[in-house]
C-alpha cells in the first residue's frame, strides 16, 4: 500500500483552517449535495479522503462493506429505495475494478450513483505505478459518465455535475477518479460547489409537442382494446398515482414489467399482472390483441416482447420515454413521447375521455383463471411434501399484507418473488432486471433498509446467489440493519437446471450445489437464524423473522426441482406462452 | 459506405467512448479524422464505415447518449 509520493503532511480538520484540500473538497461537495450514507472500503489511493471523511463522520454515515462489489449493490438499493442519489467509495485499481458488476448493472437499470474512486498521483499514471488501472477506459462501457480529475480546483465542479448526470434524464451510475496528488493538494481557490442544473449539450428532459400528445390522446380515446405497459420510468419518475389516474379515468388495463412491478396494487381490478418471461399468461397473450399499447417508462426488453417478430403487430404504440435512444429502439412507436413519466401522464389524463373496457378486462379474467387453475393454485398451495418457493412467498406476503419491500436476486427465486408477492405499496420490489447480476439482493436488502428504515425489507435470494455476496451478513450484523433475508434453498442453480431441463434434454451440467448450512454460518455472522424445513414450521418461522428488531434470516429447503411456470422459451412470441 | 459527422466536446478520452459505441455494434471503422475546435470549442470527429444506413442510424443515439457528445449525424444530413 505505501505509494511511491511521500505523503504531504495530514490534513487539519476542515473548521480549523480555511484552507481546503482535494479530499476535503470531494467531502464537503458530498454534504453540500445532501448526501447523508456512503458505502465504502478503503485503500492506499483514496487514504486522502478517508481521512477527510474522519473528519465528516458526524454528517455523513459511510457504510464499510465487505467487498466493493457490496458496495456498488448496497447503493443501487439504497438509491432506489430512496430516491437518491448512492454513494460510493473505493481505492484504484482492484477496488475500482471491483465496482464494474455493480457499474453496468446500475446503467441496465438506471439507478442514480456516484462512484469516487481513487487513482495513483498524476506523475505516475501510464506507468504501471502499485494498483494502477486504467479505470477510465474500463468504466467507458459501464457508466453514464466518468471524468479523472487531477486538479484540486475540479473537484468541486466535477462532483456537482457528476450529481446531476446521475440523477438526471435516464439515471445512471457515474464514476469520478480523483489522483492521490489532488487529493493532498491544497485549493487555490476558495471551496465553492455550485450545484449543476444544466449541461450545454445534454437534455435532462427531451420534449414533446401538443400535437403528439393529441394524437397520443385521440388513439386512446377510440380504442377498444387498450393495454398500459408499465416499466421502471413510472416508479423513477414517481408517476405512480398519475398512472392510476389515467388507468381509472379510461378503464384501462395495466400490465407491468419486473421493474414496473408494485407500481400498481395487485389487488387493483385494472391490474391484470406481469409481462414477460416468466410473467403471467393473459397479459402477455393479449400484447397481440391489444388495439393500443400505452408503454410507460419501459424499454421493449428481449424478455418482455419474446419473439419481436410477432410482437403486437397489430397495435398502434405510444411510447412514453425519457431517453431519445430508447425511441424505436426496438419497437416502432406510432406516437412517441419523449419527456418524464410524470408531466406527460398529468397532461394527458386530461385529455381522455372517461371509459370502461368492460367486455376487455373479461377476455383478460378467463385467461387468468386458466393460469390460475392450471399453474397458481398447485404452485401456492402444493401436495408436495416439500416446501416450494411460491408457497414461502404466499406465507410472506399473507404476514406482511403485501406491504414489505421485497428485494431479490436472480434466478427462479426471484420470478417466484415477482410472481406471488401481493404488492399493495409502491417501490416494493427491487431486483437486478437488465443485467441479471447474481449476488445483488443481500448488499441491495443493506442499501434499501439503510434508504427506507420505516420499511420492512426482505430480501429473496437463492443458494446460488446468497455465496456470490455473502459477506455482506458481517456488514449487516456490524451496523445492525435489520433487514430479513429468506434463502429460497433448492441445492440448485435453479434456474439454469430448469433449462437444462426443457431444452437441453435434462443433461444437468454442473447445476447441483452442496451448500453449508446456511442458517449457521448467520449465526457465525453474528444473525440469528432458522433452518426450516416442514411445512409446519413455516409460518411461525417467518413470524418470528418479522417480529425480530434484528437483522433474521430463514434457510428455507425446498423443492429441488421445481420449474417456473407459465414460460415463453426462447424464440416463441407472447402469444406463445406455456402454461405447463 | 456511411460517413458520421461527430460533434463532441474537446476533452481527454471522448474519443474513446466514441469508439466503444462503434465496437460494441460491430463496426470496422475505415477512416477517422478528428479536428478541435471544428465548430467554435467543439471537436469534430468524422468516422466512415462499410456499414448499411440502418446500422448508422442505429449508432448515432447512442452516440448521442454520451455526455460530451454534442450531435451526431450521417454526412449526408449534416448541419449544426
Ligand atoms: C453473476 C452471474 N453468474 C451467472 C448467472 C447465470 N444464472 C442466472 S440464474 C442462475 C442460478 C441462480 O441460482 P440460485 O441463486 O440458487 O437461484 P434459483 O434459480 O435456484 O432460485 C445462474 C447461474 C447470473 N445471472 N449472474
Ligand atoms: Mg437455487
Amino acid at each position: 500500500m505505501p505509494g511511491k509520493l511521500a505523503a504531504p503532511q495530514k490534513a487539519a480538520s476542515p473548521t480549523a483552517k480555511s484552507t481546503c484540500t482535494g479530499a476535503e473538497a470531494v467531502m464537503r461537495s458530498l454534504v453540500a449535495e445532501g448526501v447523508d450514507t456512503i458505502f465504502g472500503y478503503p485503500g492506499g489511493a483514496i487514504m486522502p479522503i478517508y481521512d477527510a471523511l474522519y473528519d465528516f463522520n458526524h454528517k455523513v454515515n459511510h457504510i464499510l462493506v465487505r467487498h466493493e462489489q457490496g458496495a456498488t449493490h448496497a447503493a443501487e438499493g439504497y438509491a432506489r429505495a430512496s430516491g437518491k442519489v448512492g454513494v460510493v467509495f473505493a481505492t484504484s485499481g482492484p477496488g475500482a475494478t471491483n465496482l464494474i458488476t455493480g457499474l453496468a448493472d446500475a446503467l441496465m437499470d438506471s439507478v442514480p450513483m456516484v462512484c469516487v474512486v481513487g487513482q495513483v498521483s498524476s506523475g505516475l499514471l501510464g506507468t504501471d505505478a502499485f494498483q494502477e488501472a486504467n479505470i477510465m477506459s474500463v468504466c467507458a462501457a459501464v457508466t453514464k459518465w466518468n471524468y479523472q480529475v487531477t486538479d484540486a480546483d475540479e473537484v468541486a465542479d466535477a462532483m456537482a455535475k457528476a450529481f446531476f448526470i446521475a440523477r438526471s434524464g435516464k439515471p445512471g451510475p457515474v464514476v469520478i477518479e480523483v489522483t492521490k496528488d489532488a487529493q493532498f493538494a491544497e485549493l487555490k481557490k476558495s471551496f465553492n460547489y455550485t450545484p449543476v442544473i444544466e449541461l450545454p449539450y445534454y437534455k435532462k428532459e427531451p420534449g414533446f409537442t401538443r400535437k403528439k400528445l393529441q394524437q397520443a390522446a385521440t388513439l386512446l380515446n377510440q380504442a377498444q382494446r387498450p393495454l398500459i405497459l408499465a416499466g421502471n420510468g413510472v416508479g423513477i419518475a414517481g408517476a405512480e398515482a398519475a398512472l392510476l389516474a389515467l388507468a381509472e379515468k379510461t378503464g384501462t388495463p395495466v400490465a407491468c414489467t419486473l421493474h414496473g412491478l408494485s407500481c400498481i396494487a395487485t389487488s387493483h381490478p385494472l391490474y391484470v399482472g406481469m409481462l414477460g418471461m416468466h410473467g403471467n399468461y393473459a397479459p402477455n397473450l393479449l400484447t397481440n390483441q391489444a388495439d393500443v399499447l400505452l408503454a410507460i417508462g419501459m424499454r421493449f426488453d428481449d424478455r418482455v416482447t419474446g419473439n419481436l417478430n410477432f410482437y403486437a403487430k397489430q397495435a398502434k404504440v405510444i411510447h412514453i420515454e425519457i431517453d431519445p435512444s430508447e425511441l424505436n429502439k426496438v419497437v416502432k412507436a406510432d406516437v412517441p413521447l419523449l419527456g418524464d413519466a410524470l408531466t406527460i401522464l398529468e397532461q394527458l389524463t386530461p385529455l381522455l375521455h372517461t371509459y370502461s373496457h368492460t367486455e376487455w378486462l373479461v377476455e383478460f379474467a378467463k385467461l387468468d383463471a386458466q393460469e390460475e387453475e392450471k399453474v397458481r393454485r398447485k404452485a401456492l398451495y402444493p401436495a408436495k411434501v416439500k416446501l416450494t418457493m411460491p408457497e414461502v412467498i404466499r406465507v410472506l406476503g399473507e404476514q406482511t399484507n403485501g406491504e414489505a419491500m421485497v428485494i431479490a436476486d436472480v434466478g427462479q427465486h426471484q420470478m417466484m418473488a415477482a410472481r406471488y408477492y401481493p404488492f399493495q405499496k409502491h417501490k416494493s420490489y427491487f431486483t437486478s432486471g437488465g443485467l441479471g447480476t447474481m449476488g445483488f439482493a443481500l448488499p441491495a436488502a443493506l442499501g434499501a433498509k439503510t434508504g427506507a428504515p420505516d420499511r420492512e425489507v426482505v430480501a429473496v435470494i437463492g443458494d446460488g446467489c446468497f455465496q456470490m455476496t455473502i459477506q455482506e451478513l458481517a456488514t449487516i450484523a456490524q451496523y445492525k440493519v435489520p433487514v430479513k433475508v429468506v434463502v429460497l434453498n433448492n441445492n440448485f442453480l435453479g434456474m439454469v437446471r430448469q433449462w437444462q431441463n426443457m431444452f437441453f434434454d435434462g443433461r444437468y451440467s454442473f447445476v447441483k450445489m452442496e451448500n453449508p448450512d446456511f442458517a449457521e454460518i448467520s449465526r457465525a455472522f453474528g444473525i440469528n437464524a432458522l433452518r426450516v424445513e416442514k411445512r409446519e414450521e413455516l409460518p411461525g418461522a417467518i413470524q418470528q423473522m418479522l417480529h425480530s428488531e434484528k437483522p433474521f434470516l430463514l434457510n428455507v429447503l425446498v423443492e429441488n426441482e421445481e420449474n417456473v411456470f407459465p414460460m415463453m422459451p426462447t424464440g416463441a412470441a407472447v402469444d406463445g406462452m406455456l402454461l405447463e | 459506405m456511411q460517413t458520421l459527422k461527430i460533434y463532441t466536446e474537446n476533452k481527454i478520452g471522448v474519443l474513446e467512448k466514441v469508439t466503444t459505441v462503434f465496437t460494441r455494434n460491430r463496426v470496422n471503422i475505415t477512416t477517422l479524422n478528428l479536428r478541435a475546435n471544428a465548430l467554435k470549442d467543439l471537436s469534430l470527429i468524422c468516422v466512415s464505415a462499410d456499414i448499411s444506413p440502418e446500422l448508422a442510424l442505429k449508432v448515432i443515439p447512442q452516440l448521442k447518449r454520451i455526455i460530451e457528445v454534442a450531435d451526431a449525424k450521417l454526412k449526408a444530413e449534416s448541419k449544426l
